[in-house]
This record gives C-alpha cells, sequence and structure tokens, in this order.
C-alpha cells in the first residue's frame, strides 16, 4: 500500500491536476470563437460583365533546365500582381528540387522564377533532416506572401511535413520556415495541394492531404492571432480513397471539396459542408471521369462550379478539360478542352478565380513547363456552345 | 524534449547491457548517451522523425534509470501499470484515428479552440486522470500533472495537447506492457524452488 501524503497536500495536488489539465481548454474559449468563422465569398451575380471573351496562355518557365517542375500554386495580391510557386529539379524528391517563384510585373508578364527554398535552406531553418522540398502553395495577406510548402525527412511524400515561411518584401527574402505539427505520428505526411480560401474575419482554410498508411483529404485552418497565425486541422474524411482536394466555398457557411479519387470507380469525388467546415458528408462519385488525377475548382461569379480535371476517357493525363455544375456538384457539364494531346501529359491544375469572372490557371505541362492561362466567363460560354 | 528522450533511452540501453550497476553504471551510460547524442546530425533525424516525445515517456524513462542507478524502486507497480494503461487507452483513442480511421480525427481535440466543446472531454480526461492517481498516491499522476503544466507553458513545438502526453514509443511500450502483463497473470510462473527473488 503507498504512504499516503497528509489530506491537505494530496488535496492541492489533485487541485493541481485538473487546473493543468483544464486551464489550457479554459484559456482557449475566446479563440474558439472564431473557430470555423465562415469563408469569404462576394454575393454571386449574373457573371455578365460586357467584356468580349478572352482566353490568354503562356509558359511561366520557359528555360527551364529541368527534368521536373510540377505542383504550380497560384494567388494574386492586393495590388493586382500575380505570384506562382511550384517545386522543379531532376525529379521528385531528389535533393537538388527547389521551391521556385515567379511574379508578373506591371504589365502582366511573367518574369523570370527564382529559387526561394532549398533543402539546404530549409534544413538550416527547421534543424531537421531534409531529403527534399515539395509541393508549394501560396497565401497571399495583402501585399505580404504567406508560402506552405512541403519538406521530406525520409522516404517518398509520405515522409514529408509540412512548413510556413512569410515574405514582406515580394518573395526577395523569406522568414525562417516553421514547421507546423500536424499529426501525432512522427509529423509525416501532410502535403498541400490546391488554393486555400480566405475565410471571414482574416485566415485561410486550406486543403491538405495525407498519404502515409491512410490516404485522405483535411483542412489546415490558419487562423490571425496575436499578430501571427495559429493553427488547427479537421478531417474531410478518411480512409484510403480520396485525397489532393479543391475547396470550393459556395456561400459563407456552404462549401464543396472536389477531390481526385485513387478507388476502382475512378470519378472525380465530392463532399460538402453546411457549417463552414466543421463537418462534411461523406465522399460520393461525381459523373465526372477522372483517374487519379489532380483535379482544382472555384466559384464563378454566378454561383456554378467550375472544375479543371483529367478526363479518362481519354487516357490518364492526355487531356485538361473544363466542366461546370450549377448546382452545387451534383450535375456536371463538360464546357472546354484546355489540352489534348496522345502521348503527353496536362496535369495538376491549380485555379482562382477574381470577382470580375476572370479565371486564372496554371498546370504543369508533360511536367517540364508551368502553363498559365487566364480567360473570362464569356470565353466559356463561347467554348460550351462548341462542345 | 525529443532529444532529452532519446538520450534517456540510450543511458537506459547501456546500464542494462553494461555489467558495472549502481551510479558508476549510471556513470559510464550517461557518458555513452551523451556521445551519443552530440553525433552532428543525429539531432537534425531526430527532431525530424521524433519531433515531440511526451512528457510522460521522458518521465518513465527517469524514473527507470534512476531506479536502476539506486537500486530503489522510483515507480512502484501500481505506479507502472497505471502508465501502460493510461498509454494503451490514449494509443488506441489516438492513432488509428491519426492514420485515417473514420471521418473525425480525435488529434482535432488537442486543439482547445477548434472543437471546443467536444475536446473538453480529452482535457478533462487527462486532468482527472491525474487527480484521481495522485488522490490514490500513484506517482504516473505527476507525470500528467507536467505533462498538463508543459502544454500551458508551451514546452514543445507542437501546439497540440496529445503531443504532451503521448507519443507513439510511449504508446507502443505501453501496449506490449499490457499485453506481456495479461500474458503473465494468465500464464504464472512456478514458484521459485531456492525461494530467492529473480535478478
Amino acid at each position: 500500500m503507498p504512504r499516503q501524503r497528509p489530506p491537505a497536500i494530496r488535496i492541492a495536488l489533485c487541485l493541481a491536476a485538473l487546473a493543468a489539465g483544464l486551464l489550457p481548454w479554459w484559456n482557449a474559449r475566446e479563440m474558439a470563437k472564431s473557430a470555423f468563422p465562415g469563408f469569404e465569398v462576394t454575393a454571386p451575380s449574373a457573371g455578365e460583365s460586357g467584356e468580349p471573351a478572352f482566353f490568354k496562355k503562356t509558359v511561366v518557365n520557359p528555360f527551364s533546365p529541368h527534368k521536373k517542375s510540377h505542383s504550380a500554386s497560384l494567388v494574386r495580391m492586393e495590388d493586382g500582381r500575380m505570384f506562382a510557386a511550384w517545386y522543379a529539379g531532376s525529379g521528385e524528391c531528389a535533393p537538388d528540387v527547389a521551391v521556385y517563384l515567379a511574379s508578373t510585373d506591371a504589365a502582366g508578364n511573367w518574369q523570370a522564377p527564382r529559387a526561394i527554398f532549398n533543402r539546404e535552406k530549409a534544413m538550416a531553418d527547421l534543424g531537421r533532416n531534409v531529403i527534399s522540398v515539395g509541393n508549394a502553395l501560396l497565401l497571399a495577406d495583402g501585399n505580404r506572401l504567406g508560402l506552405l510548402f512541403v519538406t521530406v525527412a525520409a522516404g517518398r511524400w509520405s515522409g514529408s511535413s509540412m512548413n510556413i515561411a512569410w515574405s514582406d518584401d515580394a518573395g526577395m527574402t523569406w522568414s525562417r520556415a516553421q514547421n507546423l505539427t500536424m499529426n501525432p505520428l512522427a509529423n509525416l505526411s501532410a502535403l498541400p495541394r490546391n488554393p486555400a480560401s480566405p475565410l471571414a474575419g482574416g485566415g485561410w482554410a486550406v486543403p491538405v492531404y495525407e498519404e502515409f498508411l491512410g490516404k485522405f483529404p483535411e483542412v489546415l485552418w490558419l487562423l490571425p492571432r496575436g499578430g501571427g497565425y495559429d493553427f488547427a486541422v479537421s478531417r474531410v474524411a478518411g480512409g484510403v480513397s480520396v485525397m489532393q482536394a479543391a475547396l470550393v466555398p459556395l456561400s459563407r457557411t456552404d462549401a464543396v471539396c472536389l477531390m481526385r479519387d485513387f478507388r476502382p470507380a475512378q470519378f472525380m469525388s465530392i463532399s460538402s459542408t453546411a457549417d463552414a467546415g466543421r463537418t462534411w458528408t461523406p465522399p460520393q462519385a461525381t459523373e465526372l471521369p477522372n483517374k487519379d488525377s489532380g483535379i482544382c475548382g472555384a466559384r464563378l461569379p454566378d454561383g456554378s462550379i467550375l472544375a479543371a480535371y483529367n478526363d479518362r476517357s481519354t487516357g490518364k493525363r492526355e487531356n485538361l478539360r473544363l466542366a461546370v455544375s450549377g448546382d452545387g456538384g451534383k450535375t456536371w457539364k463538360r464546357v472546354a478542352t484546355l489540352e489534348e494531346e496522345p502521348g503527353f501529359e496536362f496535369s495538376y491544375p491549380s485555379m482562382v478565380c477574381d470577382p470580375d469572372g476572370t479565371v486564372r490557371m496554371l498546370y504543369s505541362a508533360r511536367q517540364t513547363q508551368i502553363v498559365y492561362v487566364e480567360f473570362n466567363t464569356a470565353w466559356l460560354k463561347e467554348q460550351e456552345v462548341l462542345q | 524534449m525529443s532529444t532529452l528522450t532519446v538520450f534517456l533511452l540510450v543511458v537506459w540501453f547501456f546500464q542494462r547491457v553494461l555489467p558495472v550497476r549502481g551510479l558508476l553504471g549510471l556513470g559510464v551510460s550517461t557518458a555513452a548517451g551523451a556521445a551519443f547524442v552530440f553525433i552532428p546530425w543525429l539531432g537534425f533525424w531526430i527532431k525530424s522523425l521524433a519531433p515531440n516525445a511526451s512528457i510522460p515517456m521522458v518521465g518513465l524513462l527517469l524514473a527507470a534509470i534512476l531506479g536502476r542507478a539506486c537500486n530503489k524502486s522510483v515507480f512502484r507497480p501500481a505506479d507502472w501499470k497505471a502508465a501502460w494503461i493510461f498509454g494503451a487507452a490514449a494509443s488506441l483513442m489516438l492513432y488509428p484515428s491519426a492514420l485515417g480511421l473514420g471521418a473525425f480525427d480525435t488529434y482535432s481535440l488537442g486543439w482547445p479552440w477548434l472543437f471546443h466543446s467536444v475536446s473538453i472531454a480529452l482535457f478533462a480526461g487527462v486532468g482527472v486522470a491525474s487527480a484521481v492517481l495522485l488522490w490514490l498516491g500513484n506517482r504516473f499522476g505527476y507525470l500528467l500533472l507536467l505533462a498538463g503544466l508543459g502544454y500551458l507553458a508551451g514546452f514543445q513545438e507542437s501546439t497540440n495537447f496529445w503531443d504532451y502526453v503521448l507519443d507513439p514509443l510511449f504508446g507502443a511500450v505501453s501496449l506490449v506492457a499490457l499485453i506481456a502483463m495479461a500474458w503473465r497473470s494468465r500464464n504464472p510462473r512456478p514458484a521459485n524452488p531456492r525461494g530467492t527473488t529473480a535478478p
């Protein structure tokens, strides 16, 4: 029988234990009021700006010496400049891979890209082993630029973890990268892919995914707190089924996630939320055939959803098509084909839509070129007629 | 914290394999542990693969090392049993979910502001477990108390409460220890014919 301490000491210890357990929870009550604050969306409009149809296509990295340039991300700053980030090197998870950044000038032309994070800089910043860097995602906080990027500690993508860094001078210099602990198993296997959705009151909902034993989509919540950002992660769906969600807010509380599906059915999947991302419906296959390939989506000014995806009806990634849904993702209509070339690969589209209906998209061509396309809803309607 | 855990693991290991015991054994093991963690690249690997070692795991290792060095139990059997039960139960609640089982990730509860009304179950659960153990005089309660205080102080890189009370090593050791205890209770050893205690 253990020797008992005097009752007063035991009571004090018990109270201390209860306080140590409950105080963090009690202290979080103010912050809790800002959890799931709702998505920042512009009110739906007719989408007819009267602007003539236009379509523009450029290569962001025309002189890239790298064998592989992939997984591009795009943001538009308050001043209208655009920034693109992607990873490039000799191959996935290779030691020479770096995260590259390019921006547009005043005339909207893409400037020469430059490496902003490589494995040496990441190791120095993080004090961790890094064999490679990978997927990068840009955030626009006014005219401050944020970068979420992956470092691989061991193996391949399943050995990755997520980091964040900030730049106040348009990407010329970056803060020390900070690792985000997003899961309890050695904090491995968290990756970003599709654009972050701004939240009401500031911050972002960032669709991320895990691919360790399970492969599933999550949301990284970045909320402003004390001059910086606090973060937490919640799940969209579990299991080994879908990943790389494209988060498309439809209203302050409603949103859908369009997801890459690697189950045998091979159709783009969709989940929806009606409570600002707190809970999600189980993933359902849509009618769009997609063979385990990256997809993206955006809300058009009229409230419909635009998706870009590889249509597996003509091969795995040999085309890049656009489809529109006017009923929240229940039914879809193919409206345009951006690329189609047998034997080639067009993949990992990433797009944003301006309030005026201008759609801006990046994707990888042959996993060597980062292609930028820009079009408006008038062009989409023209294509729809041609389909 | 993770470097400290690896250091203590090496000390614990050498204490068991070296022929010298007591304080001399502790000194030699400590030197081995210190030499190990000062390997230049090792710190990078530790931080990469074990970024957030839990406070109870550090406490349990310290208890084992000091107990062996002083030839006196710092933790009694009931204290160890409480540690293994807590570690195993918490592991079963956390890790299958973290690996993708189910539509809700129990790891999310470790950020108290996200699912605030639900996460009280985790925070109160650890607080009450710690209080009950301390009331009963169980020393594992101190480690849970320290874990709570460590979280309040923001001791680790992680901002998630789970990482202060549990880590994969603690979870795995707890599960193995509990299984071993259950097996031993079903298959008790025959009485020692010489009447002495096994070393």
